[in-house]
């Protein structure tokens, strides 16, 4: 009889291995996750890393009577510091840099990256509990977001079990494997500095704005068919260094995976008339001629993706 | 009392624990050959359909068969008892069972093995046959564009300012723009 129950245990051990602990449904997981980012105070240090790419930060996000206002700070690389009050993103050098600053007026700092609310995931990610995981000292969940088609690539999340914080990021590619990752090497949860310690040498900023113009004009152009799930986030005209002509910024979203297209009107038959694909590390472009327009759409995320919205980018008819 | 010595005893028929406890040893394996001969010659009648019943319910919910009633198998076991010789197969039957109860337990053993490493695999690659089997054929004969590194870096910073910020957070040699707004 012993024998039989050895046998039985044998049996139900890969039932058991797979039995649904937590987290189980991805929208509702992630909800609590972005929502305690959001809503948590914390300061702690953060490695990013991407192939031969490292950089560290250290990021204060602090909630109190007048709201949310978070700071980060380059811990390598040239000296600089942003800071996001209400929206509006600031950034302080100490020393004039020696290399570029990113323009981000719209600048998410890490770990505020997911979306929230967002009730859809569920239908384009398949969620798998990955157990549990100490990151910086603390007991993380985590779970692995797969893709259930081909136009969006997967994520690897883990979050402080207690409190819920995103501690770890993970960017996965076309073979599963890590792409990328923001992950906590150090974290105090529920302490950071005041808002007048985090305010110090941006008293005299004024917040990012994009080069040139931008605005939100009334949406012209849309994605007839787009991969399920991408959802239009924003339309904007803008004005880049470089470019003579102001140039429509589309960006659609599943929550997640982001991809831009950049429209631009040609000044002269076939100043840039060209198609093709242009990569850099998990970023892709990929630029067509659209009449008198180039459409270069932009993303990490699979080509079929910037394909069929580049394909089918058309203006919006108004009646 | 070891098995064999109360298999050699006398003929019971009073159905006590000894007696059912020898059955039980009979089925778990823990009789040789020749107490478990002993047991089903001298107990061959007397072994009940209730007491069939019960040991080989055990057995069939172990081995989740529940498709054999539990009386119709006391009718076929005592069948098979009744025209069965008494000659049991010519290896030692303990070894047998045995053997085949490890053969059985290593063969789990390895279906649960199988399935563990499954169930990393797909954690560790878990799109891979998705991409593979799904993965739209685009039409196009893509080529290798040509793009001005000025305009391919300011959509790329562009892109990044609203993407998930899984990308270098603060600097990007590749960009040009810089920030630093005064007043």
């Amino acid at each position: 009889m012993k024998l039989w129950l050895t046998c039985l245990l044998f049996a139900c051990m890969p039932a058991w291995a797979d039995a649904p602990t937590t987290p189980t449904d991805a929208a509702t997981w992630l909800n609590r996750v972005a929502q305690a980012t959001h809503q948590l105070t914390y300061q702690g240090v953060f490695v990013y890393q991407s192939q031969n790419i490292m950089a560290i930060s250290h990021i204060s996000h602090l909630i109190d009577n007048n709201g949310e206002i978070s700071r980060l700070d380059a811990l390598s690389g040239p000296p600089h510091a942003f800071l996001r009050i209400d929206g509006s993103v600031y950034c302080s050098f100490q020393n004039k840099p020696s290399g570029d600053i990113e323009h981000r007026p719209h600048h998410s700092f890490f770990p505020e990256v997911l979306p929230y609310p967002n009730t859809h995931l569920n239908n384009f990610y398949q969620v798998r509990s990955l157990g549990h995981a100490k990151i910086a000292d603390h007991d993380c969940e985590g779970v692995l977001l797969i893709p259930r088609d081909a136009y969006r690539y997967g994520y690897a999340l883990w979050a402080d079990s207690t409190s819920h914080v995103l501690l770890r990021l993970i960017k996965l590619d076309a073979h599963g494997q890590t792409a990328s990752q923001l992950t906590f090497t150090q974290i105090d949860i529920g302490h950071a500095p005041t808002r007048a310690q985090l305010s110090i040498d941006f008293n005299d900023k004024l917040p990012i704005k994009q080069s040139g113009n931008e605005t939100e004009p009334k949406a012209v152009w849309q994605i007839t068919n787009p991969p399920s799930g991408f959802h239009r986030v924003t339309e904007t005209v803008m004005t880049l260094p470089d470019h003579a002509q102001p140039i429509t910024h589309l960006v659609y979203s599943d929550g997640l995976a982001t991809v831009s297209l950049f429209i631009e009107r040609q000044t002269q038959p076939n100043t840039f008339h060209q198609q093709g694909l242009v990569q850099q590390g998990q970023m892709l472009l990929y630029t067509r001629p659209m009449g008198q327009y180039q459409v270069t759409a932009v993303g990490a995320v699979p080509l079929a993706t910037l394909v069929l919205m580049a394909d089918n980018l058309a203006p919006i008819e108004r009646k | 009392m070891s098995h064999l010595a109360y298999a050699n005893k006398p003929h019971q028929t009073d159905g006590g624990h000894d007696y059912i406890a020898l059955i039980s040893a009979g089925f778990d394996g823990e009789l040789d050959d020749q107490e478990l001969l002993t047991m089903l010659d001298r107990h061959q009648s007397d072994i009940n359909a209730s007491c069939w019943q019960t040991w080989q319910l055990i057995g069939d919910t172990l081995r989740q068969s529940p498709s054999t009633h539990p009386s119709q198998l006391a009718q076929r076991v005592a069948e098979q008892l009744k025209h069965e010789p008494t000659v049991l197969a010519p290896k030692p039957l303990r070894a047998m069972h045995t053997r085949h109860m490890m053969s059985l337990a290593a063969s789990v053993s390895v279906v649960a093995l199988v399935s563990w490493s499954a169930l990393h695999l797909a954690l560790i690659s878990p799109h891979t046959t998705q991409l593979a089997s799904s993965a739209p054929a685009s039409s196009h004969a893509i080529q290798i564009a040509q793009i001005d590194p000025a305009r391919l870096a300011s959509f790329v910073a562009a892109h990044r300012d609203f993407a998930l910020s899984a990308d270098s957070p603060d600097t990007d040699t590749s960009t040009q723009n810089t920030a630093e707004p005064t007043q």
